[in-house]
């Protein structure tokens, strides 16, 4: 690196830098107004009727209240926390469990491989949201459920990435000799082949925590995911779907705060995916 | 290569042949799947029954509905119910389950190919603006509007459509269906999430015909970019296009459960929710069993269309 060039014009080169700040602000702050609201003294379900049905920026309540007079800065506080907990947790376990399955499958071959892809083919045909309805049905909605729901389809993505990178990179000349010196099965998978991978799990996880937010606040929306005392984002835009004439912002707000937390998670994703894509032939 | 392009023929027949095998293997997956979370995780009993009702009455209600017999005979009787094209009886209408989605599925298709031809031609739109313009701050400004229009959830759209064009403005219906107007709404509801990821691919694939060799040898002799855009680049992007466009389509059916909620549109969505709610289990099953049977379809169409489109796949070994 060129000793001239100043520190802040470098970073300001990086490519994908103004997405990932961008984001990382705009999550940072949600994140921040979420978990400063579980420390306050306050109660999302707490409900004034006698302060139902106000507007935003009436009243002490900022962004309104609902026909029970639930305060929906709060409650969209509290769905924040909701919903980033449910992401967090399915994207770890989906990344956890694909990589894992992803990289014996390509490693080893023959028909664990077979039975993986079929699997994915069959995840394919079947859209997930149909597999989350039909399993809510039998199965009461928790946090422990909609994360084993939600990572039951999550992981098959990063398998197919990990098996993908595993299947090419194992060809390569630094994992023969990896071999040559010895290196067990094992070392090489976890100390070469799934490291080299990395970049792509990282990338697609940032995405995939967008999609987790959508998916978890339909499915409370329809009826079928969190319910009071949870609060959800998706729950109270399905409470505003009657009020829409009278009171537009109970649903209208919720909305926007998932918009926000979907839209900042994957400008951090394609700021990663800017960064890396230039920067790859040096990392590897 | 040669081997391949005297019997380009037999190339076809053998790729269409293993897809076909491979399409029926996802859909008897699905048949499993369904089965299983229908079975295994719950019995229907258990589930309508709920706690007020006795020993007896939940034993007789299981084996009126076949859930007397061991897993596996439950299984064959399934499969083989199937085949005669009994996909079990409702319970809460008494009629056959699948005959219940056929009727509502050409509703759902309707709303679901309307969609996907509007996303096509919006995302398309969209695409050559950015070709002609790649790299303008127009351009960077078009992704950015685009990306913020990837997170937006198709229920929250759909309410604020109703809430500006049928509460606020009173031009168009927001439920139900009195003739074409009452199309547009679910119709935009649909579309416009899909935009974004049509638009991305698209914007790829014509970017990277751009970048082939003949493209730069046009430009050499002199063609507009205009013209390569339009004839040439809009041609070779054809195939992979209308290919990406079918997958999205499979995709849009099941975003259909959402938008007919919201616009109780009677279509396959609104009757899988409400077999949902009221776990009628048949239904759910037939539910699943169509979408995948569909998709399939879908994607063994869009494969054999690239083969006929592209003379250049077909010399691949498949």
């Amino acid at each position: 690196m060129n000793l001239l060039t100043s520190k802040a014009s470098k970073r300001r080169t990086r490519p994908g830098g103004t997405s990932l700040r961008t984001g990382a602000t705009l999550i940072g702050a949600l994140a921040s107004g979420a978990v400063v609201a579980r420390f306050l003294p306050i109660d999302p379900n707490s409900q004034e009727l006698a302060e139902s049905y106000l507007a935003p920026f009436s009243g002490n309540h900022l962004l309104g209240t609902d026909v029970l007079g639930r305060d929906l800065l709060v409650w969209c506080a509290y769905g924040v926390a909701t919903s980033l907990t449910v992401a967090l947790a399915v994207v770890f376990i989906s990344a956890l469990l694909g990589v894992l399955i992803g990289a014996y499958a390509a490693y080893t071959g023959g028909w664990v491989d077979a039975v993986l892809m079929r699997l994915v083919d069959l995840q394919l045909a079947v859209p997930p949201l149909l597999i989350f309805l039909a399993a809510s049905m039998v199965i009461q909605p928790s946090y422990t459920t909609m994360v084993v729901l939600l990572s039951s389809v999550g992981w098959v993505p990063y398998a197919r990435l990990v098996r993908a990178n595993v299947l090419v990179d194992r060809e390569r000349g630094y994992v023969a000799a990896a071999r040559l010196a010895g290196t067990r099965r094992i070392g090489i998978l976890f100390g070469h082949l799934i490291p080299a991978a990395g970049t792509p799990i990282i990338v697609y996880a940032s995405l995939h925590v967008g999609f987790v937010v959508l998916s978890e606040s339909a499915l409370s929306f329809l009826g079928l995911g969190f319910q009071p005392p949870t609060a959800s984002l998706g729950y109270m835009i399905s409470q505003g779907r009657d009020q829409l004439v009278g009171a537009w912002w109970i649903a209208t707000v919720p909305g926007l705060v998932i918009i926000l937390l979907v839209v900042s998670a994957n400008l951090i994703g394609d700021g990663l995916r800017d960064r890396f894509h230039l920067d790859s032939g040096g990392l590897t | 290569m040669t081997f391949a392009d005297r019997r380009g023929g037999s190339v076809v027949t053998r790729f269409v042949l293993t897809r076909l095998l491979q399409s029926v293997v996802v859909v008897f997956g699905a048949v499993v799947i369904s089965f299983l979370l229908t079975n295994v995780i719950g019995r229907p009993a258990d589930v309508i029954g709920g706690p007020q009702m006795t020993a007896e009455e939940r034993a007789a209600l299981n084996a009126q509905l076949g859930y007397d017999k061991p897993l596996p005979a439950r299984f064959v009787q399934y499969v083989g119910g199937m085949f005669r094209g009994d996909f079990g009886i409702s319970y809460r209408t008494s009629s056959d389950a699948m005959g219940e989605v056929m009727t509502a599925l050409p509703n759902t298709l309707i709303l679901a190919i309307l969609a996907i031809v509007l996303a096509s031609a919006l995302a398309l739109v969209l695409t050559i603006f950015s070709a002609r313009h790649r790299e303008s701050r127009a351009d960077r400004g078009l992704r950015r509007t685009i990306g913020a229009l990837q997170g937006m959830p198709e229920f929250w759209l759909g309410l604020m459509l109703i809430l500006i064009f049928s509460a606020n403005l009173q031009l168009l219906p927001s439920f139900g269906f009195y003739g074409l107007s009452s199309l547009i709404l679910p119709v935009l509801t649909l579309a416009l999430p899909t935009v974004p990821t049509l638009y991305r691919v698209f914007r790829g694939q014509m970017l990277d015909v751009l970048g082939n060799d003949f493209v730069e040898a046009m430009r050499a002799r002199g063609l507009s970019e205009r013209l390569i855009v339009y004839r040439h680049a809009l041609r070779n992007m054809v195939g992979p296009g209308v290919n990406f466009a079918a997958l999205q389509l499979g995709y849009l059916i099941s975003n259909c459960v959402i938008v007919e909620t919201i616009f109780s549109w009677p279509g396959i969505g609104n009757l899988l929710i409400s077999a949902v709610l009221t776990r009628d289990f048949a239904v759910v099953q037939a539910t699943i069993i169509m979408v995948a049977a569909f998709y399939v379809l879908l994607n063994l169409i869009a494969d054999i269309f690239i083969l006929i489109s592209d003379p250049r796949v077909r010399t691949v070994k498949a």
